[in-house]
């Protein structure tokens, strides 16, 4: 089992860069690149709430569930 | 700079200028002193200098490990210096430190034993002497073994809890 994140898909829809969505969610643009690529183990709440209020969607659109 | 560094520093120059020089030099000087003066005497036979040499290396291995020991004890330290409380180089410094104090703590007994019997072996037959002890200060020994066993274990867990929140975004 695998926890996808899509955080790139919805930045390329939302036509924004890693640096810009790091400086409006408050986070550095270490931390959003290990979530982007996948290296993260885990997710705050309160990291997931910014990210779904700056690219308007729900935590269902940044992560997904697959099966290997 | 933290606690943790500035005691660092203060015990690396304890251990390099003031307890390792105690240790190596009075090792060094007893050990030349026990295995190479003996050697001047000409009328030494053969058989006593290859005895003699023999019992130098035996008892000069322990040296060396400690030497090591105290190699790996300042590489650590430096890790500390520098702020690196909780990486894989620190665990890895552990491991190593680990290892070779247990060797060296299971060394201690038989380079008695050994040193024993090389001392005696020339002697005629029925007053030649092996015994084998295990002191109070070997049963220390495998104490400290086991401390730093448990301290690896406890670095190991919080190696891994650093690398969890370093990779929690």
């Amino acid at each position: 089992m695998k926890i996808v994140v899509k955080l790139d898909e919805l930045m390329i829809k939302r036509k924004l860069r890693l640096n810009e969505l790091a400086s409006r969610i408050d986070l550095t643009e270490a931390n959003l690149s290990i979530l982007k690529t996948g290296k993260a183990r885990a997710i705050r709440f309160s990291t997931l709430e910014a990210l779904c209020k700056e690219l308007d969607c729900q935590p269902g659109d940044i992560l997904e569930y697959r099966e290997e | 700079m933290n606690r943790l560094q500035s005691y660092a520093r203060v015990i690396k120059f304890l251990f390099l200028f003031v307890y390792m020089p105690l240790v190596l030099i009075t090792g060094i000087i007893k050990w030349a002193y026990m295995y190479i003066m003996p050697l001047r005497e000409t009328t030494l036979p053969l058989s006593h200098i290859c005895t003699n040499l023999l019992a130098g290396a035996i008892d000069g291995f322990s040296l060396v490990l400690l030497s090591v020991i105290a190699y790996y004890c300042a590489r650590l330290l430096d890790q500390y210096k520098a702020g690196e409380t909780f990486s894989i180089q620190v665990l890895n410094l552990y491991t190593k430190i680990n290892r070779l104090v247990l060797l060296w703590a299971l060394y201690n007994p038989i380079k008695n034993t050994a040193l024993e019997l090389l001392k005696t072996i020339h002697n005629p037959a029925g007053n030649r002497i092996i015994a084998f002890s295990f002191t109070s200060q070997d049963m220390y020994h495998i104490l400290i073994v086991g401390l730093l066993l448990i301290l690896s274990s406890i670095m190991q867990a919080a190696c891994e809890l650093k690398e969890e929140h370093d990779l929690t975004v």
